[in-house]
């Protein structure tokens, strides 16, 4: 397998250009307007980079074979199990490029955000490391690495909400580090364990050794840890106490990707315990699984559901759409596993729109909250921004034309060919409650007149712009209409991922 | 070497073992405990005590296997390994003369995962530390009822 320069560019390129911009800041204005396009340049490099890459694998499947579409980068030239490696097969690619996407529109909104947050110089520094971290925990087939660049996203993020205009931030923040290093350290416990096992790093060898069927108690315990940690990452049912809180108070860009792509990490993260790593008990683990994730789709909704603030709403509702993507993971057939996948990427796309669209709204008003009591009536005299906030909703919810139809079909007939009739009958009640919520606050912002209790808002001109909301939903339109080549991306991922063995061959090579 | 020294260091692989596991134990549980405390600065210190104690655990996985540095310019000085014709290494100085242990040196690859992890666990550390000390002129207070405000 040859090497593939290209794929350090989604990496390495936003973190190149995170000192970039580090160092533009100091010579231009107050407003640091030069610094926001040189990131919004350094973020739109990258996400070109992950685009050819994911499609240089599918150049691959279509003239070869599917199971041949693996890109490695072996950095400083070793041969693995030695050094690292970065893998882009196309789970990683599939996931790395809806991240890329998501955070290129983030900054794309940042430039035209008036937060007072955005104008620190550390601001894009901080969202480009988020971003380039972000991508090498897709990317990396080494353990250690992937536990580095967790914590390189997570104290990044933290910064990003600890500088948030709004006054909550920093505790959120505190609480958040506290919780997200802690889970990390289980990850290292975890790192730790397999290396005392196995004596690599290397997520293939360790995937090798694994299949030859030995499981020392130390390999075990390692599997407790990494699914825990996971779970952690992505706010699953026992561990989500501080995700409304942490994301609520997050500034609109920085709420918008983490919402939406990075709790994709532990998705992804269970995603390659269950299938490539601890095969032997993914019945176990996807078990667990089914239950969480059910209590999760309640949980969030319910939750989303008496919550009084259109962005805490979001949040809530991230965790009940965490919850569908279990549930696919848990039922564990290629169909389902298809549909977590496309239910992963669209929803990336409609939660990342739907929070810069509230953002948009919420940013008009003098006191810049996204409660409903005070911003009534708010979006009435924004009609495009309406619509947009109408069809994100609707793509929420899963209703036909749009992309969120294409991921719950995929993923209901993943659940009744997994013949699991009491968790999809109890999945799809959930789901009308989201089209509950989301109509609800849909005719409560957009549609009713303001009464007394509204917020003033600004003058004319003094809001976030509505262009990167607008592409994001067009994507999903796009995605809901031509859902064609993203479903055969996740089937060829699906089918690269039901056999561990393409996987370590095409790292290790041989046989 | 004195008689006891050397029965020490002959079985020293084993008994640094037990100390460390000892040590392992203790400090996790000294740093959940300082974790779950009411003071934050308390809760940052037992983070960090927490993130030791689990640097420990990965020092121990590779770190006592070896007898001999990982490498040592060959030169026959009664110290140093001796090598053999077939390139097998012999340490001198952990078996006896008539009985040889095979010497192996230590996995460097520990170490050097170790130096990063330190590194991060220091700058998490001292990235916590920055946000309670903001946290302290803002609130007040330092006790974790007191930094409350975060409500639905």
């Amino acid at each position: 397998m040859p090497n593939n320069p290209l794929v350090l560019g989604p990496v390495f390129i936003p973190l190149f250009f995170a000192v970039l911009t580090l160092g533009v800041a100091r010579f231009t204005s107050h407003t640091n307007l030069i610094q926001r396009y040189v990131a919004l340049l350094g973020s739109s490099i990258g996400m070109i980079c992950s685009l050819i890459i994911l499609w240089q694998n599918w150049d691959i499947a279509q003239a070869n074979d599917g199971r041949l579409a693996v890109q490695v980068y072996r950095l400083g030239g070793w041969q693995p199990p030695y050094g690292i490696i970065l893998t882009a097969d196309f789970l990683s690619s599939i996931f790395a490029a809806m991240s890329s996407m998501v955070v290129t529109a983030g900054i794309l909104y940042a430039v035209r955000c008036k937060d007072r947050c955005v104008i620190y110089p550390a601001f894009m520094p901080l969202f480009l490391c988020m971003g380039g971290a972000l991508i090498g925990c897709f990317y990396t087939g080494d353990i250690f690495t992937l536990f580095v660049f967790l914590e390189l996203m997570v104290l990044s993020s933290v910064v990003l909400v600890a500088i948030s205009d709004n006054k909550l931030g920093l505790e959120a923040a505190i609480k958040y580090l506290m919780i997200s290093a802690t889970g990390t350290l289980f990850l290292l416990i975890g790192i730790a364990a397999l290396y005392a096992t196995f004596s690599t790093l290397n997520f293939a060898d360790i995937a090798r050794l694994l299949q030859t069927g030995e499981r020392p108690l130390l390999a075990q315990a390692a599997a407790v840890m990494l699914v825990a940690v996971f779970m952690v990452k992505s706010a699953v049912f026992p561990f989500h106490f501080w995700q409304p809180d942490f994301h609520t108070t997050a500034p609109t860009p920085v709420h918008a990707v983490l919402s939406s792509v990075v709790v994709k990490v532990g998705v992804y993260g269970l995603l390659r315990v269950v299938t490539l790593l601890f095969t032997e008990e993914a019945e176990l683990i996807n078990q667990m699984l089914i239950i969480l994730g059910i209590i999760g789709i309640f949980f969030g909704s319910l939750g989303a559901l008496r919550t009084y603030d259109a962005k805490r709403m979001l949040a809530y509702s991230t965790f009940g759409q965490i919850g569908f993507i279990l549930l696919g993971i848990g039922w564990g057939n290629p169909i389902a596993l298809i549909g977590a996948i496309v239910y992963a990427v669209n929803h990336a796309f409609i939660k990342s729109a739907m929070l810069m669209l509230v953002g948009v709204v919420s940013s008009r008003n003098t006191m810049k909250t996204a409660k409903i009591k005070y911003i009534t009536g708010a979006g009435k005299p924004f009609a495009l921004v309406g619509i947009l906030y109408f069809l994100g909703g609707m793509a929420l919810a899963g209703v036909p034309p749009l992309n969120g139809f294409i991921s719950k079909l995929a993923l209901i007939q993943g659940g009744i060919s997994a013949q699991s009739w009491i968790p999809l009958a109890l999945s799809v009640g959930a789901g009308m409650i989201t089209l509950l919520y989301v109509t609800r606050t849909y005719v409560l912002i957009f549609q009713q007149i303001p009464d007394e209790n509204s917020a003033p808002l600004k003058e004319k001109g003094m809001g976030d712009s509505a262009f990167a909301p607008f592409l994001l939903v067009s994507m999903c339109v796009l995605l809901g209409i031509f859902a064609s080549p993203l479903v055969d991306i996740a089937t060829l991922a699906v089918a690269q991922m039901s056999d561990p063995l393409i996987y370590i061959r095409a790292v290790l090579g041989g046989v | 070497m004195p008689f006891r020294i050397r029965v020490i260091w002959k079985n020293g692989a084993y008994s640094m073992n037990v100390i460390f596991a000892i040590a392992t134990g203790v400090m996790f549980g000294l740093g959940v405990f300082q974790l779950l405390r009411r003071d934050l600065i308390k809760m940052a210190m037992g983070f960090y005590i927490l993130f030791t104690a689990i640097n420990f655990f990965f020092l121990a996985v590779g770190v006592f296997d070896g007898n001999v540095p990982a490498y040592v310019a060959p030169k026959d000085d009664g110290v140093s390994p001796l090598y053999l014709d077939n390139g097998e290494v012999i340490a001198r100085d952990i078996g006896t003369t008539d009985n040889p242990r095979p010497a192996q040196p230590s996995d460097p690859l520990v170490q050097a995962l170790l130096l990063t992890a330190i590194v991060i666990s220091f700058g998490s550390f001292a990235l916590l530390l920055g946000l309670i000390n903001v946290a302290s002129v803002r609130f007040k207070t330092l006790d974790s009822d007191g930094v409350n405000n975060l409500q639905a």
